[in-house]
């Protein structure tokens, strides 16, 4: 049974001329996870979000909050907020606007905006609320979008690649107050990331989008502990991986290193073949390249050398 | 509707706010032109022209504003009928404030004249319905702009008040200082056809604002 104040997208799509992005996803957040939204660049992450929050429409499907429908839906728009890039150009050239202003109409437009909050973030980040968002840097644009996703109070909050632009010391501060903010309120943060090894740590939920479609939705660890590296001598790797999904084969000379992907319920023999082979983990982002790989990837990277 | 209300409401106070903010930078403006048009002595062509010429690129750049903002306040979880019904609220608010401005002007001007102070109501009214057709073309030209887009929508928006300014200071200036008078008459005589005219703007201009506006992504 679907749990109340579930964000629903049923097959959703969208072209943009000739250019069909989004062909028939399908994806229900549910309350009180952290998500992660990943895709290869231009798969269609920023157009699925702004779809999701009513600020673009849908070629087809529908998406519902609560088993209402989103669109120009006061009450559904008023549980959701969509925190996207700031643009240092508007309408007629730079963007002059500070960012006390994006603040003030935060504040206007968020019914549950918690301003102790954001003057808290503001002296977090260091922000400058009398600068323009034209004179700042990537980092400070991306800090300015964090403090009104986090302040804004909304049950969902979606943060379209929020660490963009931000030095380590920042990404991991955020990461720490994301997961301050989410044990004290319990909201569902939706997070659109290219940096997945960092995020690992802070997503329960992984979602891969890739050919217009959602690849995968699961659980972030279950995710990582289903994928192996077999690595050995190549007829003793092929022996041992023979009934498992191989997502990946690299060979050098006679070693060979397989991953693999264990279906539910299965397990691979790693006492049966000690000594013979090395079992380890495969790191998320590995995971992700794998299994978005396009058609014509499978051998691995094209290479110059192939040209000449 | 109580949600459709309050987000209508939420979407007026963040309007007031920037159209607030930007009354004192047009103020200024308006300032310079009418002094610079008055100290430059028997009011010629340009003169009068750029005073107003000041008169309409406020009420322009008052109404573009929050069609620049309108980007801002849809992803920040208004809707497109909340945002559009504000900003026609503000529009009344700012033509309902232009009159009480006129009507301070003539008191004021009576009462240091030595003149026993009166209001004219008509003058108000006319102002009022003026200050709703000049926003209702404010919007539409704003959004227009907008849709244009970039240094061309602003040359286009520019282009539009530097020729309105041209043609109606122009005619005052041939008509010498009283000239603002003919103006307001014409717009007031007959009154029906005036209202008629205001009504008829604001819906056309509302209608052709929606249109732009009811589907708009934002990006």
């Amino acid at each position: 049974m679907m749990s109340e104040n579930c964000l629903v997208c049923r097959q959703v799509t969208k072209s943009y001329g000739k250019k069909e992005v989004l062909k028939g996803v399908d994806l229900t957040i549910e309350p009180g996870h952290i998500y992660g939204l990943i895709g290869r660049n231009g798969v269609g992450k920023t157009t699925l979000l702004s779809i999701l929050t009513g600020q673009n429409r849908a070629g087809a499907g529908e998406i519902t909050y609560n088993g209402q429908p989103v669109w120009e839906n006061e009450t559904a728009l008023s549980a959701l907020c969509f925190s996207r890039e700031l643009s240092p150009t508007i309408l007629f050239g730079q963007n002059t606007l500070k960012a006390k202003e994006y603040l003030k109409s935060a504040s206007c437009f968020y019914p549950n905006w918690d301003a102790a909050y954001a003057d808290f973030l503001i002296k977090e980040f260091g922000i400058d609320k009398n600068k323009k968002i034209c004179k700042m840097n990537k980092g400070m644009m991306s800090l300015v979008t964090i403090t009104i996703a986090l302040a804004s109070g909304a049950p969902i909050t979606i943060l379209d690649e929020p660490v963009a632009g931000l030095d380590v010391y920042m990404r991991d501060r955020f990461y720490a107050l994301l997961l301050e903010e989410y044990a004290r309120s319990n909201r569902t943060f939706i997070l659109s990331t290219h940096i997945i090894e960092e995020a690992a740590n802070v997503l329960e939920e992984i979602i891969i989008l890739n050919d217009g479609v959602v690849r995968l939705k699961e659980n972030t660890q279950d995710l990582i502990d289903s994928c192996l590296y077999v690595n050995g001598l190549d007829e003793v790797v092929d022996r041992a991986v023979s009934g498992y999904e191989r997502l990946n084969t690299e060979q050098m000379g006679r070693n060979k290193m397989v991953c693999i992907r264990l279906k539910p319920g299965q397990s691979f023999p790693t006492e049966q073949y000690r000594g013979e082979l090395t079992v380890s983990a495969v790191p998320l982002q590995k995971i992700f390249v794998y299994l978005t790989r396009q058609a014509g990837e499978e051998n691995g990277y094209a290479s110059f050398n192939d040209h000449a | 509707m109580a949600m459709l209300l309050s987000m209508i409401m939420r979407n007026v106070k963040n309007d007031v706010r920037i159209a607030v903010k930007t009354v004192g930078s047009t103020a200024l403006v308006m300032v310079f032109f009418i002094v610079y048009g008055q100290l430059s002595g028997n009011p010629g062509f340009f003169s009068i022209a750029w005073t107003l010429f000041s008169y309409l690129v406020p009420f322009v750049i008052l109404f573009q504003f929050p069609g620049i903002y309108f980007g801002i306040a849809l992803s920040m979880g208004t809707t497109r009928r909340a945002a559009f019904i504000g900003l026609q609220v503000l529009k009344v608010v700012v033509a309902f404030a232009c009159s009480l401005m006129v009507a301070l002007g003539i008191v004021c001007n009576n009462l240091l004249s030595g003149m026993p102070a009166a209001s004219s109501a008509e003058g108000m009214f006319t102002m009022f319905g003026y200050g709703l057709l000049a926003a209702s073309v404010g919007d539409f030209m704003g959004f227009f702009s907008h849709h244009v887009g970039g240094k061309l929508g602003m040359v286009f928006l520019v282009a539009v008040c530097t020729i309105c300014g041209g043609v109606f200071g122009g005619t005052i200036g041939v008509m010498g200082t009283d000239g603002m008078l003919p103006i307001i008459q014409m717009f007031t005589m007959p009154l029906w056809v005036f209202l008629l005219a205001v009504v008829v703007s604001c819906v056309l201009s509302g209608l052709s604002y929606w249109l732009f506006v009811r589907r708009y992504a934002v990006r």
